[in-house]
């Protein structure tokens, strides 16, 4: 509800009545937050006063806020990365459905994950052949910034995207992540600032840690991402790092890295503490911080209901990612006209099954130049992507 | 047991007799049956086609409190459904002054469904001159500025 002393009374000016149809000043603000999201970003160009509603921060942050969470699947074929796009609410109104696509020159990175409706990523610019860093927002679509480089003599580098949502800043945490590297490898932090006068801090406070796998986690304004440590290559440990604070600590984990033959860990919200989920076949195990402070965890096995063959689609499942409901999400490992995507919630030990009818079908291939025969790789799901108008940037 | 009654002026002098639950939907309306009971209310800029439609609204969107818990005479399906009619027969003048007296009377809910609406109508347009027209909106921008908006903005479809 909003509160009367939010929300100052402003006189209703009286218009003439022919004039009736203009659109209240005091009131375009609200309008435009109503808009859809293409054309919010369309119809800047109708009159400055909409130019200037547009881009205030206060409007994009409202915007983001309104805008409805969105899953999207990153799949790859030899040249390209392709970010499809679903809502994530769905009910008999609203069938699940290819909202969007995104095409992008192939990244480095497998799993480059949405924060707060901005990507970032590291791929090979094919101007000067060098890896760059860059900034961009898949629904803006043009809007790419690109970042410089946190240290050239990094031979493999991974970036995590971080979002303060008190200052509404996005931060990049930056580091090598070649485990025998040489010289300095001490983690950099860097706040975007639209300035183009970005540079990198270095984090001293930390023991040297190659992480372990370029896909993070965010809850609460802190990132957790595994790793292991750069003197004891072979254990793993979660690392976290306060956006806001730019604090980072280790926590020792449980597993052995041995053990796991290289499964995916997936940092994870099980009944509202922070997990781990790894998968291998139809068995998953969910380790569960107790006490991040004495680096306690305790440990849960599942075995999943569902077959990892699915006859009904005639497709292997794998598991991509978790959305913020705790639910891991499988996906077939290639995909087809018509895509199921299984969610399993650990909590409830159930699942839902969701079909996306002609999500990589003719219409999808027609308008991004892929061929009939041509395979489309599963790599990643990042659920609650949002529509942000942030230019973050400039 | 009778349900308290109040007030409500137009801007030309027309009353209307109104429940107070329902007139009570409008935080301004609220604090002032709660400043001045027993008052008639003048609503001196909203005229009374625009007052019988805002209480038209108030009357459908009432939540009674009959002690047995809350109950609305509708369901949310149904109200939503309503809301849709409701605007979809309003033209556009009146749509305007109806939403400026939802600001002005702060009626939350009248609110949103009418900023909606005409969301609703901006996105339906081909291109800004079309909600130029439309909305009587002056193109304040040079040729050479809608440009660059446009090459900053481009969304390829």
């Amino acid at each position: 509800m909003v509160m009367e002393s939010e929300k100052p009374h402003k006189k209703v000016r009286r218009t003439r009545s022919s004039k009736a149809t203009s659109l209240p000043v005091d009131l375009i603000s609200e309008i435009l937050l109503r808009l859809p999201v293409k054309s919010a970003v369309k119809f800047r160009c109708v009159s400055k006063v909409w130019s200037s509603v547009t881009t205030r921060p206060s409007f994009i942050t409202s915007f983001a806020a309104r805008s409805n969470p969105h899953l999207i699947i990153l799949c790859k074929n030899k040249a390209k990365s392709f970010f499809l796009s679903i809502p994530q609410i769905h009910d008999s109104d609203h069938k699940p459905q290819l909202v969007d696509s995104y095409v992008k020159e192939t990244c480095s990175f497998e799993f480059p994950v949405s924060v707060h409706g901005m990507i970032c990523s590291i791929s090979i610019s094919s101007l000067v052949s060098e890896l760059t860093l860059q900034i961009w927002n898949p629904t803006m679509r043009g809007r790419t910034v690109t970042l410089p480089y946190p240290n050239r003599d990094w031979s493999d580098t991974t970036a995590f995207l971080g979002y303060d949502p008190i200052d509404g800043t996005y931060k990049v945490l930056s580091m090598s992540s070649y485990p025998r590297a040489r010289g300095d490898n001490q983690p950099r932090v860097l706040t975007l600032t639209g300035d183009h006068k970005e540079s990198w801090r270095i984090i001293h406070e930390i023991a040297e840690h190659v992480p372990y796998s370029p896909r993070h986690y965010i809850i609460n304004g802190v990132m957790y991402y595994v790793a292991s440590l750069k003197s004891e290559d072979t254990d793993n440990i979660l690392v976290s790092f306060h956006v806001r604070s730019e604090k980072m600590s280790i926590i020792k984990v449980p597993w052995d890295q041995y053990y796991l033959r290289g499964a995916k860990i997936f940092p994870v919200l099980y009944h509202g503490k922070l997990a781990c989920a790894t998968s291998q076949a139809t068995d998953i195990i969910i380790w569960l911080l107790e006490d991040a402070e004495k680096h306690e965890w305790s440990y849960q096995n599942f075995h999943l209901p569902f077959p990892t063959y699915d006859p009904i689609s005639e497709s292997c499942f794998h598991l991509k990612g978790v959305n913020d409901a705790g639910e891991l999400i499988y996906l077939p490992n290639i995909l087809v006209d018509s895509v199921h995507i299984l969610y399993y919630d650990p909590n409830t030990d159930s699942y839902r099954r969701v079909v996306v009818e002609g999500l990589a079908g003719d219409q999808f291939r027609r308008r991004n130049g892929i061929g009939d025969k041509v395979l489309l790789f599963t790599f990643s799901a990042y659920p609650s992507h949002m529509e942000t108008l942030s230019l973050c940037l400039t | 047991m009778s349900k308290k009654m109040i007030v409500l002026k137009s801007s030309e002098g027309v009353s209307f007799v109104v429940e107070e639950a329902v007139a009570r939907q409008s935080k301004i309306i609220s604090f002032l049956v709660e400043e001045f009971p027993d008052r008639e209310l003048p609503l001196t800029n909203m005229t009374s086609e625009i007052l019988r439609k805002t209480i038209e609204y108030c009357k459908k969107h009432v939540v009674e409190d009959d002690g047995g818990g809350d109950s609305s005479s509708s369901s949310s399906g149904d109200l939503k459904e309503w809301d849709v009619k409701f605007v979809a027969e309003i033209d556009q003048p009146r749509l305007m002054d109806l939403l400026m007296a939802a600001n002005y009377l702060d009626i939350p809910s009248l609110l949103d469904v009418t900023c909606q609406k005409v969301a609703d109508t901006i996105a339906a347009c081909n291109d800004e001159k079309e909600i130029r027209a439309t909305f009587n909106i002056e193109n304040d921008f040079t040729e050479e500025e809608v440009e660059a908006i446009r090459m900053e903005n481009q969304y390829p479809i």
